[in-house]
């Protein structure tokens, strides 16, 4: 039992419980509290000098939009926001139970017009049935009707994450195959070189206003039928096409270092190119393909941040910019806020990358 | 007369750019018949995993030719399987999957029970029914050479060439891992050609020894017939009066006229050495 809750702590990355594990199992509680005021104890210290290093000098730092805040206001700001997020959704929830009741009604109304126009003579039974219809069609509006409420917070976060795998999926897609062809071929990889040397530094911002103006120009389906919105599209690409590098080149660098024995057992075997590739090439690059795609999901996320601000996509970025313009009393708090989101999903991320790369990986070693 | 099974004409190789090159092996020559066991010995470094490599087809010789049955090798194949010396499992497949690989590769006419029953025959026949499921890097040193060894014999190659397969191994497996090699090559008499550093094991295994030279521009000194009966009993085998002839022959060879003072400023790279 103990063994096997360890493992699964090892494999999610996260030893730091370890020692607690162990307490509980009652094994030497002296090494296991020194492992845990080490592991745990000196985080938490630490982290606690850094909340009372900024509430010091916080409170000293004037802005036009009041003090700094400390770390308690931000706190409460996080709490207003989900309480905000909360409010909204049950402002939602009550305004489609008022629209259903309506349809209901509406519903009633309509078959009630149908069977008085069974019983009724021409002239009337006519204008009955139309009455009907008509009653029916609002009722199927109603039951369509959405509250125009501004996205939450929580919203927000949700069209970040869905970008953001998006943009990251996209990238991977590219990436990988190109990575493996470079890895293969000396001449694709002399071929491709130039262009991953150029465009890797270019900063996402650069990339964000060719994104805009090519999907605005391709990208010309009906917004009403249309399966993705254009600004979901573009902070997708661009995310896609900031992240795509690390994945490229460490999925290069993982294939033309394959261990020159295994390829030597391949050609013995006269494996043909396809297996070759499916049996040795992927399984023993894969510890570097997830290295890259770890580096890859942490740009993707850094890169739709800036690029929401700047194109005001919904998303995190453009609630960090819209924070910054409204300039209330709360601006600072809530962008603080949005700064310790962003962190922690970035972490989480990576961790699921490393939990990912641990189920794949014949080695199971995070690089 | 039927061409020999292997055959090496005049082979010469070396490494390196031009104007630095390192001539590993010059003017090689050597022919095994069919069903024959011979053990090629030299010192380290001297161009023996360059010799399997041009056999195996691994490599190309710059001058000179390689024959098998009369016809030039020109590239790697499964007729003639390599056991490697540092093993070449695949780090990600279990010890089945790696004969399987090499099985389904070989044999694709087989139905996949067939090939399934070949796999498990040659796993047990190096004893490793048991580990069938094992990651290399959870088996010994000595138990992941068997693996190798089985997936070489389950591709029931024409030839089986051995580059110095228990060199890793401390002299315990070493020389269970011999008795195993000598027992499999008593069942269905394959011809092998083994490379060692160990003159005794040479001795103990093969119908033939051949010295090679130090290098660089190392060559193929006399062959020697190894004529101890067998099974060869590895106890009594180091007190046969021939077994210290042939020996003392070998060795002769090796710190005699195969002894060339090499320039103290340069080491001859194995093939591995030479790509870094």
């Amino acid at each position: 039992m103990k063994q096997r809750i360890l493992r699964v702590l090892n494999a999610a990355g996260l030893p730091v419980l370890e020692p607690v594990v162990r307490l509980c199992a009652g094994e030497a509680p002296r090494t296991q509290l020194r492992a845990l005021a080490l592991t745990g104890g000196v985080p938490v210290l630490a982290f606690g000098i850094f909340l009372l290093l900024w509430s010091g000098l916080a409170r000293g730092i004037q802005t036009k939009y009041g003090t700094v805040p400390t770390p308690g206001e931000v706190w409460t700001q996080a709490g207003n926001l989900w309480r905000d997020h909360v409010r909204s959704r049950e402002a939602a929830a009550e305004f489609r139970r008022q629209q259903e009741e309506k349809a209901r009604a509406l519903d009633q109304a309509a078959r009630e017009a149908r069977t008085g126009a069974t019983a009724a003579a021409e002239p009337d039974r006519g204008r009955l049935l139309e009455r009907a219809a008509s009653l029916a069609a609002r009722a199927e509006s109603a039951r369509r009707a959405r509250t125009a409420a501004a996205p939450t917070y929580v919203d927000q976060i949700l069209t970040s994450l869905k970008t953001v795998f998006a943009g990251f999926l996209i990238a991977s897609a590219v990436a990988v195959p190109l990575g493996i062809l470079c890895g293969l071929s000396a001449a694709f990889r002399a071929a491709l070189n130039p262009m991953i040397q150029v465009f890797k530094p270019v900063s996402p911002l650069a990339w964000l206003p060719i994104v805009m103006i090519i999907v605005g120009a391709l990208y010309t389906t009906d917004p009403a039928d249309a399966w993705f919105e254009k600004s979901f599209l573009s902070s997708a690409i661009t995310v896609a096409l900031c992240s795509l590098w690390p994945t490229l080149i460490n999925t290069a660098h993982g294939v033309a270092s394959i261990d020159r024995n295994h390829m030597n057992v391949a050609r013995v075997l006269r494996l043909g190119a396809w297996k070759r590739v499916r049996k040795i090439v992927l399984p023993s690059a894969l510890p570097l393909i997830f290295t890259g795609l770890r580096l890859s999901l942490g740009v993707g996320w850094m890169v739709l941040i800036a690029a929401e601000m700047l194109a005001q996509n919904p998303g995190l970025g453009k609630f960090v910019w819209d924070m910054f313009q409204n300039g209330s009393r709360q601006t600072l708090a809530q962008i603080m806020v949005a700064v310790f989101t962003i962190g922690a999903i970035g972490f989480l991320l990576d961790r699921a990358m490393i939990l990912l790369q641990k189920s794949v990986s014949y080695d199971g070693a995070a690089a | 007369m039927t061409p020999a099974r292997l055959e090496l004409r005049r082979i010469a190789k070396g490494y390196g750019p031009e104007g630095r090159r390192v001539e590993v092996l010059r003017d090689v020559s050597l022919s095994v018949r069919q069903g024959e066991f011979v053990a090629v010995v030299g010192y380290s470094g001297s161009g023996k995993t360059t010799l399997v490599s041009i056999l195996a087809g691994l490599l190309a010789p710059d001058a000179g030719l390689a024959l098998m049955d009369g016809c030039a090798i020109v590239g790697p194949g499964p007729e003639r399987a390599v056991v490697f010396q540092d093993y070449s499992l695949l780090p990600w497949m279990s010890a089945r999957e790696n004969v399987a690989l090499a099985v389904d590769q070989v044999f694709p006419g087989w139905s996949r029970t067939r090939r399934r029953e070949h796999v498990e025959r040659h796993l047990s026949k190096v004893r490793l029914d048991g580990a069938g499921d094992k990651r290399p890097h959870e088996l010994s040193g000595g138990m992941r050479q068997r693996v190798a060894v089985a997936r070489a014999l389950a591709m029931d190659p024409r030839v089986l060439l051995l580059d110095e397969p228990l060199g890793a191994l401390d002299a315990l497996t070493r020389a269970s891992l011999q008795d195993e090699i000598e027992r499999l090559w008593e069942e269905d008499r394959k011809t092998v050609l083994l490379i060692t550093n160990d003159v005794d094991e040479g001795i103990l295994l093969a119908d033939r020894i051949v010295p090679l030279g130090a290098g660089p521009g190392a060559t193929l000194g006399p062959s020697f017939e190894v004529d101890i009966p067998r099974p060869r009993d590895r106890k009594a085998v180091n007190h046969d009066p021939r077994f210290k002839e042939i020996r003392k022959a070998v060795l002769g060879y090796l710190l005699g006229p195969g002894r060339r003072p090499a320039p103290a400023t340069r080491s001859v790279p194995e093939p591995e050495e030479a790509r870094a």
